[in-house]
């Protein structure tokens, strides 16, 4: 199987999204899967060669993190540059991953993912959705080994099985909500790697701290 | 009641079309029943991509980095009573260049984090958050990409500490039965 990723984070070489489809495509590898190409979209100089990328491509990886409830502008513009294609015979899978730790604020743009399969009238193998994403840089070891090694197993199945598991999808994308007995600060860090205390530890390395609470735009 | 209205105009042509004229005509509207109405074509504007950096939560509170025309939008935004986003629907969804202003909205909150509705969102930077107002011209979309849209407008509310008064095609209502719904907000 053959694939050609797309990565439509802004924030490119440095991403959250990067670091997951590296592990990825570790599995795929080992499973005997290539990657034929990597682009980064943020990269819009190389426009040109990411549309012959993605037309030419038998199957597609788009990747990107949630940006406001959606995917990433640039993303957008790059789904409308793309246009009305027909990718009869192609393959298309997805992942989005986010900062928030429940899979309910992935829902919409997942349910759209699969939309625009069918206009581009491709097969999606799949959404992946992983939630929780943006304290990985600063999560212990132990906490992202294990979601290093989903990332691998389902880039593993995906050349086995030519398909991801909805199972296996739903154990990586966690509870849709939390209960409330799961919800608090303490559940937050637990979840995410992130808490106020996170923004705090920034705020003051900056020296602005007291300005946290700034509201610069009312009149 | 609705006093200041802005406009954000996520129509990426801005030559004669359906949708363009619609917000013409509103505007007039809505500025001969006294509301105050600034408005924001986005097509003219350059508004960069946000590059996820959190220098506007950690580095220059409540600021973005780019000074580039997306600081007065925000602006004009929080100290309205009412915001309407319009756009075209392009391959199922709103325009891009309405979706990279929606990324650029994020000074607008707190990093803090507080449970609503069950979820974890940001806390409020700013005491009140305007109201918002969808308008869309359908174009080749289907009904199930519009009731998307629709969906995605619900959750951003939830992150703006906002709520959604109206979700329109332009195709459903005129200008002028708008205005009066407005005006009764
Ligand atoms: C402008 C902006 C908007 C975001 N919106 C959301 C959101 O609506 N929901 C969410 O859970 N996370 C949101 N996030 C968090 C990112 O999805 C998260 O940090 C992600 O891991 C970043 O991945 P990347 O490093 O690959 O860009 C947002 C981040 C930024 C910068």
């Amino acid at each position: 199987m053959k694939s050609a990723i797309f990565n439509g984070s802004p924030r490119g070489n440095n991403s959250n999204t990067k670091i997951l489809l590296t592990h990825f495509q570790k599995g795929l590898e080992r499973a005997g899967g290539s990657v034929t190409s990597i682009d980064y979209l943020i990269q819009e100089k190389h426009l040109e060669e990411q549309v012959k990328h993605f037309k030419e491509a038998e199957t597609i990886f788009l990747a990107f993190p949630l940006y406001v409830d959606s995917m990433p502008g640039m993303v957008k513009q790059f789904i409308e540059t793309i246009g009305n294609f027909d990718g009869s015979g192609k393959k298309i899978l997805f992942l989005v991953q986010s900062g928030f730790p429940e899979a309910v604020h992935s829902m919409e743009v997942k349910d759209y993912l699969l939309l625009l399969s069918k206009r581009w009238k491709m097969e999606c193998l799949g959404v992946i959705v992983k939630p929780g994403v943006e304290g990985i840089k600063i999560m212990p070891e132990m906490m992202t080994r294990k979601l290093f090694k989903k990332m691998e197993f389902l880039g593993n199945e995906f050349v086995t099985k030519g398909k991801l598991d909805e199972k296996d999808l739903s154990k990586l994308s966690g509870p849709y909500k939390f209960s409330k007995f799961r919800l608090g600060v303490f559940g937050l860090m637990q979840k995410t790697g992130i808490s106020n205390f996170y923004w705090d530890k920034n705020l003051k390395k900056n020296n602005a701290f007291e300005k946290r609470f700034d509201a610069p735009y009312a009149n | 009641m609705i006093q200041k209205i802005t406009i954000v105009d996520g129509n990426p042509d801005s030559g004669k079309n359906p949708l363009n004229s619609f917000i013409e005509e509103l505007t007039l509207a809505l500025k001969a029943g006294n509301s105050h109405v600034d408005i924001f074509h986005l097509s003219e504007k350059n508004i960069k991509q946000c590059i996820g950096c959190w220098d506007c939560w950690w580095k220059t509170p409540g600021v973005c980095r780019f000074n580039d025309d997306a600081p007065e939008t925000l602006k004009s935004i929080i100290n309205s009573d009412l915001v309407i986003y319009s756009s075209p629907m392009i391959m199922g969804m709103y325009s891009a260049i309405l979706k990279k202003f929606h990324d650029r909205t994020i000074p607008l909150v707190h990093p803090y984090i507080k449970i609503v509705e069950g979820e974890y969102h940001h806390k409020k930077r700013y005491p009140n958050y305007p109201k918002m107002g969808v308008l869309v011209e359908p174009n080749d979309s289907s009904k199930e990409e519009l009731e998307l849209v629709e969906k995605i407008f619900s959750r951003i509310k939830l992150n703006f500490h906002s709520e959604v008064k109206f979700f329109y095609s332009i195709n459903s209502i005129n200008p002028k039965q708008l205005s009066h719904e407005i005006s009764h907000l």
